[in-house]
């Protein structure tokens, strides 16, 4: 166990990990003031149980969890929810140049929340099914059955180059 | 595979404009958390001291609030029944009764009462698994795979669970709550290098899980596999006992475990592309949202109810009999309330929520709704 950590030490860490978390959080959101609420969250979060953070290395990772696991929570409020940007299923018609990254910046905006905050998890952060799963706090069906259900949403947006058919519901960019 | 995804997302980020961090903020913030938290331990405490001098596992009766709950003249058992299960920080509601569960992640249903998976850190999604009777007792179950992945159904005392062996093998489990014993343990199944130990739901006989990247059953009975007939474009989304549902670019279907054949279908149009459906632990109703409230289908008929004024179907779970628990938004104000799917009519609880609850996952979506 990680012995208390000083005003000083804590500082120094919201330094270093602040830029990751804060793109991971916006990928995630998609919003400055809420991605910046969340890091805020999480590590403050992180700070209150720093004694259950096994070694310093390991405690970008911790509060890299804990910031999922708050978004998930803020996930399953009322607000989250009202977002409802169109009737219908995207235009599986409409071209994209799937090499520039703004196109898939478009196509996240078409997620549900918890959808995108799975496949930011796994081809962003390079986290695993089991890891997505226990960073929000759902089973890891969900996880495979969230991330096909995305997959097959952002092909239909970005293409079968970028997202191709045959991909195998549990890949990611670091497997299990 | 997913190389160019990956790629594109690294792109993406790489373009965001950071902000300064807010140090001091962020460890005032933690300060004020840590001093918050300490005051709430020593008030829980405080009460489990009170409780444990009356007994040692039944809290129910010495908790606030639960003499409100209505109607108080129910049988325990067809309480729980009827009015299912449900938390709100760490407090558990069944049927009749409340109990204390620190730090709960998810709720099941078994036919001896709610299946509570908790964890009392904020980086991990289990750490322990209790039974909370529905006579308000609590019972802390021995068995640590339950605590990591498990599937119980509101019909079976039953638990299935993956018991992992090491980092490449595990076994599918099943435990009786009733007996305490085990009931079926599968031959070691070697984790392949896209595959992960996942029980995904239990019911009636049939145990589901991801095998070799597919959704299969088994018969807890038998043992044999039940392969899952046509999942659709988007794979299966919930699973009741003898159905599933599944999803493609037009709307939801309902199908049959025994041949895939569509029972229900429902367009999408109610609701816009968030549309989200929701299916009874027997396969009687199908609630899907609108954009006014939810619609419930009788799968059986085709004929439904609507639910209007700020309800969603993530907002509302199953009793154990089939009927709708949840609450309306906005969470600053909301009564949890029980719907018969049949007549769409709702009865308060009494008991007004001022944050988020936390109710029964439906069969095979593994979500918290």
């Amino acid at each position: 166990m990680a012995r208390a950590v000083t005003d000083e030490e804590f500082t120094e860490f919201v330094h270093a990990t602040w830029p990751g978390l804060y793109r991971t959080a916006y990928l995630m959101l998609g919003d400055h003031g809420l991605a910046e609420d969340l890091v805020q969250t999480a590590l403050a979060k992180t700070y209150v149980s720093w004694r259950k953070v096994r070694d310093r290395e390991a405690a970008p990772a911790y509060a890299r969890v804990v910031l999922a696991n708050t978004a998930a929570a803020w996930f399953r409020k009322r607000g989250w929810r009202n977002e409802r940007p169109t009737e219908t299923l995207p235009d599986a018609g409409v071209e994209h140049d799937p090499t520039d990254h703004t196109a898939l910046a478009a196509a996240l905006q078409d997620l549900a929340p918890r959808q995108r905050a799975v496949v930011v998890l796994r081809y962003y952060d390079d986290l695993s099914v089991r890891e997505v799963a226990q960073a929000l706090g759902i089973s890891e069906g969900t996880v495979k059955s969230q991330t096909s259900d995305a997959l097959a949403r952002l092909r239909l947006q970005l293409g079968d180059e970028v997202v191709p058919t045959t991909l195998p519901m549990t890949e990611g960019a670091r497997h299990d | 595979m997913t190389e160019r995804l990956t790629m594109l997302f690294h792109e993406e980020a790489s373009t965001i404009d950071v902000p300064v961090p807010p140090a001091d903020a962020v460890l005032s913030r933690g300060q004020g958390l840590r001093r918050k938290r300490r005051t709430v331990t020593a008030v829980v405490g405080a009460v489990a001291a009170v409780v444990l001098v009356g007994t040692t596992l039944t809290v129910a009766a010495t908790l606030r609030g639960d003499s409100q709950l209505e109607p108080a003249d129910l049988p325990q058992e067809a309480a729980y029944q009827q009015l299912g299960a449900w938390a709100r920080g760490d407090e558990v509601h069944v049927g009749n009764h409340v109990a204390v569960v620190p730090g709960i992640r998810s709720l099941q249903y078994t036919s001896l009462g709610a299946l509570v998976i908790s964890s009392t850190d904020d980086a991990a999604a289990f750490s322990g698994a209790t039974l909370v009777s529905p006579d308000g007792t609590t019972h802390e179950l021995p068995y640590p795979g339950i605590a990591v992945d498990a599937a119980a159904s509101p019909e079976s005392s039953y638990v299935a669970y993956a018991d992992v062996v090491d980092a490449d093998t595990w076994r599918l489990s099943i435990v009786d709550l009733a007996s305490g014993g085990l009931v079926y343990t599968s031959d070691p199944m070697h984790l392949g290098k896209f595959d992960s130990a996942d029980i995904v739901a239990l019911t009636g006989d049939l145990v589901t899980f991801y095998k070799n990247h597919e959704v299969t059953s088994m018969d807890v009975r038998s043992g044999d596999l039940v392969p899952l007939p046509d999942q659709g474009l988007f794979g299966q989304s919930g699973l009741a006992d003898g159905s599933f549902v599944t999803s493609d670019e037009a709307g939801w279907q309902v199908r049959s475990r025994d041949d895939g054949a569509v029972l229900l279908s429902v367009p999408y149009g109610l609701g816009g592309r968030y549309d989200q459906s929701s299916i009874s632990p027997d396969g009687a109703w199908l609630s899907v949202s609108t954009t006014d409230g939810m619609r419930v289908y009788e799968v059986a008929t085709g004929d439904f109810v609507d639910l209007p004024g700020d309800r969603d179907v993530e907002d509302y779970g199953w009793t154990p009999d089939g009927h709708l628990l949840g609450k309306r938004y906005p969470n600053a104000a909301s009564e949890v309330e029980v719907c018969d799917p049949a007549t769409g009519t709702c009865t308060g609880l009494g008991q007004e929520v001022t944050s988020e609850i936390l109710l029964v996952r439906a069969p095979g979506t593994g979500a918290a709704l």
